[in-house]
């Protein structure tokens, strides 16, 4: 019955209007090993690759008269390796793929969109007056450190920290580690007549780096139904542009236990990644300002 | 990005009724698990096989059967529950 709650109607008629809804779902294109809008054929294509006796490097094993091929089941270790990569890429083309059923995906980072409103927590509350010390101390980024000190911060995080060489930018005011996010560092740059103060009071410029790999079950980002998510590209990267609502931030853990993040973010945000580090730049800057601070990391 | 193609004819109010479905159903499917997500995602968005979907998730194809009907189960609750809360508000 057409007329029904979808939880009520049955499992054929919930089918039925879950494949009703994959047409007009635009994939999307910036999955980082491929993919295309042809979602589907993608993994096809990935997934007869690997089943292929041919592209699999395996010897035939026709049976009399024509029968089906098997495969000889003691593979050597460097073709059960081969074999294992192709099932890993497909998985994770499949897991990209469908976080774009309900929104976007990058390594280590997953969007999801969601309806529901969000309270704004205390921290945001407007009409607050910049808080006294370094810009951020309020923000619950993690363990201060020295923005200069690029060494002492690269140890910390276990990558290289990249800063933007945009001469606009300049050198960060703050910077923090967060070990409990996997090393996630923050830097932060305070207002300024060039750098327009974000939700946050006194803070002109959030920028965020983790690496994606270090938790595999991915970072979560919810989008507010009043936020616009536009992909972009930067440095030949894939990002997103998200504007709108301040947007909130949680998290898998390790243990699979979903954190939220007690922190908004501050402005629009631009999200993008070069495949290991995933970044994230929070400014009032509007869009192709920062994509051009994005750009001139290094 | 999730938008519509817009490359299908239909009347305003079907549209209309098409709109908040898919809207419905996407609310409920960004509530579910990842392990849920991706076995729905797989067999009727992607519409793969059974053992497609296996290989693409990495698990046994007697196991997309079974964790396919529990992500219905799952769907189908989350669907009852966002009623509930549009009809609260």
């Amino acid at each position: 019955m057409p007329d029904q709650p979808l939880h009520r109607r049955s499992d054929d008629e919930l089918v039925a209007a879950l494949r009703s809804i994959a047409p007009t779902i635009a994939w999307p294109v910036t999955m980082p090993l491929g993919g295309g809008p042809d979602v589907a054929g993608a993994v096809r294509a990935r997934l007869e690759a690997a089943t292929s006796p041919a592209s699999a490097g395996e010897a035939v094993v026709r049976a009399p008269a024509g029968g089906p091929w098997r495969r000889p089941w003691s593979w050597g270790p460097a073709r059960r390796a081969l074999l294992i990569a192709l099932v890993a890429l497909i998985a994770l083309i499949a897991l990209v793929a469908i976080a774009g059923a309900a929104g976007l995906g990058l390594p280590g980072l997953r969007l999801f969109l969601d309806g529901g409103s969000v309270s704004p927590p205390p921290s945001l509350e407007p009409g607050r007056s910049p808080t006294p010390g370094r810009p951020g101390a309020s923000m619950q980024l993690g363990d201060p450190m020295s923005p200069s000190d690029l060494a002492a911060l690269d140890a910390r995080a276990g990558f290289k920290v990249l800063l933007p060489a945009d001469s606009a930018v300049g050198s960060p005011d703050a910077a923090y580690v967060d070990l409990a996010k996997g090393g996630q560092v923050s830097l932060v740059w305070a207002s300024r007549p060039e750098l327009a103060a974000t939700l946050e009071p006194g803070v002109g410029l959030v920028m965020t780096e983790f690496r994606g790999s270090v938790d595999p079950a991915f970072f979560g980002k919810v989008v507010g139904a009043d936020t616009t998510v536009e992909p972009v590209e930067v440095s030949g990267h894939p990002g997103f542009w998200l504007s709108g609502d301040p947007h909130f931030f949680f998290y898998t853990g390790p243990t699979g236990v979903v954190v939220e993040d007690s922190r908004r973010w501050v402005g629009d945000a631009l999200i993008w990644s070069d495949g290991t580090v995933t970044y994230r730049l929070e400014s009032a800057l509007g869009r192709d300002t920062t994509i051009r601070i994005a750009a001139s990391l290094q | 990005m999730i938008e519509p193609r817009g490359d299908v004819a239909a009347s305003p109010e079907a549209m209309v009724v098409a709109a908040e479905t898919r809207d419905h159903l996407l609310a409920a499917l960004g509530r579910l698990r990842d392990e849920d997500r991706e076995v729905i995602g797989a067999r009727y968005l992607l519409d793969l096989s059974e053992a497609e979907t296996a290989a693409a998730i990495g698990i046994r194809r007697g196991t997309v059967k079974s964790r396919t009907s529990r992500a219905l189960a799952r769907l189908r609750e989350t669907l009852a529950d966002l009623d509930r809360g549009r009809d609260d508000a």
